[in-house]
């Protein structure tokens, strides 16, 4: 059977479920008696080991099925969760982790497993002791015991009407040949005794085979044990079933010892669900919501797409363009215009949307790595994450992974002191770091807070002398602000040991140029001995921004409005010189001025006839203001951004070029280095 | 006569155009379209011999004067003049050329190790010089013509 088809899909959702076992897990840590928690760790575990088995990747099958049994364990009470065993699982999810990214290079699995099995079964052995290993299925009672509310009032409303409720646990001969007919005819046999509320698996994959030689079913029914049983046997191939029932004593909490503990949860779910049923009803629903059915989509695909509408929309400004030129008064052309106007607004809107993703996609995989972290480093943090929900264009937030792990692991092992360095400095031996995600206009904001010790600007001044990365000419004129920012020089490292976690000197300046090559900024926040926050914008989207049409020495040039702060005429008279930069005063502060043409290396500085007169674009580059002289302020529109290609990637101040109306080419400038 | 016949069809084809007096040739595959010429929005601090970009069908194209890159004086835009795209390394690049002659066949064996310069041009830039009768046809290196500058470019630029 071809499975290529289905391997995407199946790498997908292993990421996914690893995503959220690594999740879960961390927070389990926190709150070991959490039964959801362990409920969700179950079934992810269950539906990757499925999903492997089918797809006849056995070690990955093998590794979860260990796993499972430990976590029932767990979650059987019958061993206690310690920070161990825990060690162990996550060891458990790098290992899977790792085999799913083999088989997404080579399509094979190549890790060993063994050495993990090994573990995760010895910590069976240690930790069970005196519990009878009788458990043989695994995640099973606790799926049976996932009921909607529709359910839980089922077996509620029968409970009351001289209804008995059991769990069934019914088993198969293992050389059975026709399990679904089996399966089917016991579910029947016992429809006509009573009602089914659940099975599992569910009566789809037992008609449709997908079971091992065992089922379980949550069953009412008026019948005593004894006629279940006997309903039940006297199908061929059935070789037993065990039988538990559930009491009105087990229903309002008291259990007996005999009762496994999946049963006491139906007992706490049908609790739940008739003195709080609204509550948990509005638990089930969220939980509903987080896995609408969703289509998954090459991103190859929707890049395409966001072409053609790019495309769509050039041509749709040529067309305006041309109806202004030729001043076609027609009416009709008029409202196809308009209408022209109003789909292509909506269809970019629409692409835009989709190619939306919540920031969580990244975020989710970092209380994982502090947590490692800082306990490598003996550091005590509490990851707070804010705004996870924000959305952001596809491909920023896939690179966008790297340089948040970058000053994440800068935070922790510079920005945050060791616990008695905390306490001697009277702050709370945890340390807070805070990253969160908003949306701020046109921009999304990414800041990472710590509570450390704070950037020295005196520290960085001296190393980064040390290091050639300044001279002492360059020092004199630096503010505070800018002697900070040396951190983001290339070959610049304050940590006096250099760590394999950070401090090869690398990161800061790659976090930077990814940011910048994602048409953002970063910028600091700093004060000694309270803390660092690293600030990043970025554009909602890469394709598609709205922008300031200039003219310098004749030629068009795009300014993204995102790093506009306003634009000014201003006469002559008002630039003066100080410090030999030619500056001039914009409601009480002072902002240096920048030629265009000088910046762009173009010989004339073609200005109007009217040399009186300057037009000034003032740009906003984090903290800094520049103004920006150029030779004329045309219009604002939206652009399409496009790629000068790697032939011209790194054309200083020049970012990418568009096509305006007449499908002549302007480039856009890339002014946030500028002064 | 040496031969270099670096693959196994003994003939190709190839587009030749006209730098000047010296016909040039690049092989078919390679090129993707022949313009005629379009404004070229220049762009500055670019390498010199990059004459600018042009909007080819919403694509944005840079344009190499090859006449500059081979330290020739720039162009004169002539009625004659065209820029020939070619896909380089999953790019495309417009050639600027003074005019475009034809489409030829030229046998493998017909083609000469490249002399040490040809038409002005260094021989590291040149695969080779096809002989058609009487006719000698340079043929370009594209890759060393374009990424010998790419990597020093790169170098000078970081910043």
């Amino acid at each position: 059977m071809d499975m290529s088809q289905y391997l995407r899909m199946f790498l997908d959702e292993s990421e996914e479920y690893l995503q959220t076992l690594n999740q879960s897990l961390l927070e389990l840590e926190h709150n070991p008696s959490d039964e959801q928690l362990i409920n969700n760790i179950f079934r992810a575990a269950h539906s990757l080991k499925g999903m492997a088995a089918t797809m006849g990747f056995d070690r990955m099958a093998n590794l979860t099925h260990e796993m499972e049994n430990v976590l029932d364990r767990i979650r059987a009470k019958k061993m206690v969760l310690t920070t161990g065993i825990v060690d162990i699982l996550f060891k458990c999810l790098d290992r899977l982790d790792k085999l799913v990214k083999e088989i997404s290079h080579s399509g094979a699995e190549t890790s060993e497993v063994d050495d993990i099995i090994e573990l995760l079964q010895n910590v069976d052995s240690i930790k069970d002791g005196a519990a009878s290993p009788t458990v043989k299925s695994t995640s099973v009672e606790v799926d049976l015991m996932d009921t909607n509310s529709d359910e839980q009032s089922t077996i509620i409303s029968h409970l009351k009407t001289d209804y008995y409720c059991y769990v069934l646990d019914v088993e198969l001969v293992k050389d059975c040949l026709l399990k679904a007919v089996r399966g089917f005819m016991v579910i029947k046999n016992l429809k006509e005794a009573g009602v089914v509320v659940k099975s599992i698996p569910s009566l789809k994959e037992i008609e449709d085979e997908k079971f091992d030689y065992e089922f379980k079913i949550l069953y009412l029914t008026k019948e005593s044990e004894k006629e279940i049983e006997s309903i039940v046997t006297d199908i061929t191939d059935v070789k037993g079933i065990q039988i538990v029932r559930i009491t009105e004593d087990n229903l309002t909490g008291e259990t007996g010892p005999y009762i496994e503990n999946g049963i006491q949860e139906v007992a706490a779910a049908v609790e739940v669900a008739s003195e709080e049923s609204e509550e948990s009803n509005a638990q089930l629903t969220q939980q509903d919501l987080k896995i609408t059915p969703t289509v998954r989509v090459d991103i190859d695909k929707l890049d395409s797409l966001m072409n053609l509408v790019a495309e769509l929309l050039i041509n749709k400004t040529r067309l305006e363009e041309i109806s202004n030129r030729m001043n076609v008064s027609n009416e009709l052309f008029g409202d196809i215009l308009q209408q022209l106007d109003r789909v292509t607004m909506n269809l970019q809107h629409t692409v835009m949307q989709v190619r939306m993703v919540p920031i969580e996609r990244i975020f989710n995989r970092f209380p994982r790595m502090v947590r490692d972290l800082s306990k490598e480093l003996n550091k005590k943090v509490n990851l707070i994450i804010d705004g996870a929900e924000t959305e952001l264009d596809r491909s920023i937030i896939d690179s966008l992974g790297d340089p948040l792990v970058h000053l994440l692991r800068n935070a922790i092992d510079h920005g945050i002191e060791d616990p008695e360095t905390r306490k001697k400095a009277g702050k709370s031996e945890f340390a807070e770091l805070r990253l969160s995600a908003a949306q701020k206009g046109n921009e999304i904001l990414i800041q990472v807070t710590d509570d450390g010790r704070g950037l020295d600007a005196k520290k960085i001044t001296k190393k980064a002398l040390e290091r050639g990365v300044i001279t002492r000419d360059d020092l004199t004129k630096m503010s505070d602000h800018e002697k900070i920012m040396l951190i983001f020089r290339p070959g610049f490292s304050t940590s006096e040991v250099i760590s394999d976690i950070s401090g090869r000197g690398v990161g800061l300046d790659v976090v930077r140029k990814t940011v910048e090559s994602l048409d953002g900024h970063i910028y600091i926040d700093t004060e000694l001995g309270k803390g660092t926050t690293f600030n990043i914008s970025l554009p909602l989207t890469l394709a598609i921004t709205q922008a300031l049409l200039v003219k310098v020495c004749d030629e068009t040039y795009a300014i993204p409005l995102s790093v506009i702060e306003g634009a000014e005429d201003i006469t002559a008279e008002q630039v003066q010189m100080v410090q030999g930069q030619e500056v001039f005063v914009l409601r009480g502060h002072l902002i240096p001025l920048v030629w265009s043409h000088k910046l762009l290396g173009l010989s004339i500085p073609d200005l109007n006839d009217n040399t009186e007169q300057l037009s000034v674009v003032v740009i906003g580059t984090g903290k800094k203001q520049v103004g920006l002289i150029v030779s004329e302020l045309i219009n604002q529109q939206d652009i399409v951004i496009k790629s000068l290609g790697e032939f011209l990637i790194d054309v200083p101040h020049i970012s990418g070029a568009t096509i305006l109306g007449d499908g002549e080419v302007a480039l856009i400038l890339d002014v946030r280095n500028i002064a | 006569m040496k031969d270099k016949s670096v693959q196994a069809v003994n003939r190709h084809q190839y587009v030749v155009f006209q730098i000047d007096k010296e016909e040039f040739g690049v092989e078919i595959l390679r090129t993707q379209e022949i313009h005629r010429y379009t404004k070229i929005t220049r762009v500055p601090n670019a390498p010199h011999y990059v004459k600018g970009v042009i909007n080819i069908r919403g694509e944005i194209i840079p344009v190499v004067d090859l006449r500059q890159r081979f330290g020739l004086e720039s162009s004169n835009i002539q009625e004659s003049t065209r820029i020939i795209t070619v896909l380089i390394k999953d790019y495309q690049i417009g050639l600027l050329v003074d005019n475009v002659n034809e489409v030829l066949w030229i046998e493998t064996n017909a083609i000469e190790l490249a002399p040490s310069v040809a038409g002005g041009i260094e021989k590291e830039y040149l695969s080779g010089v096809g002989k058609i009768e009487n006719r000698l046809i340079v043929l370009l290196n594209l890759e060393k013509i374009l990424n010998l500058e790419i990597a020093t470019n790169e170098g000078a630029q970081i910043n």
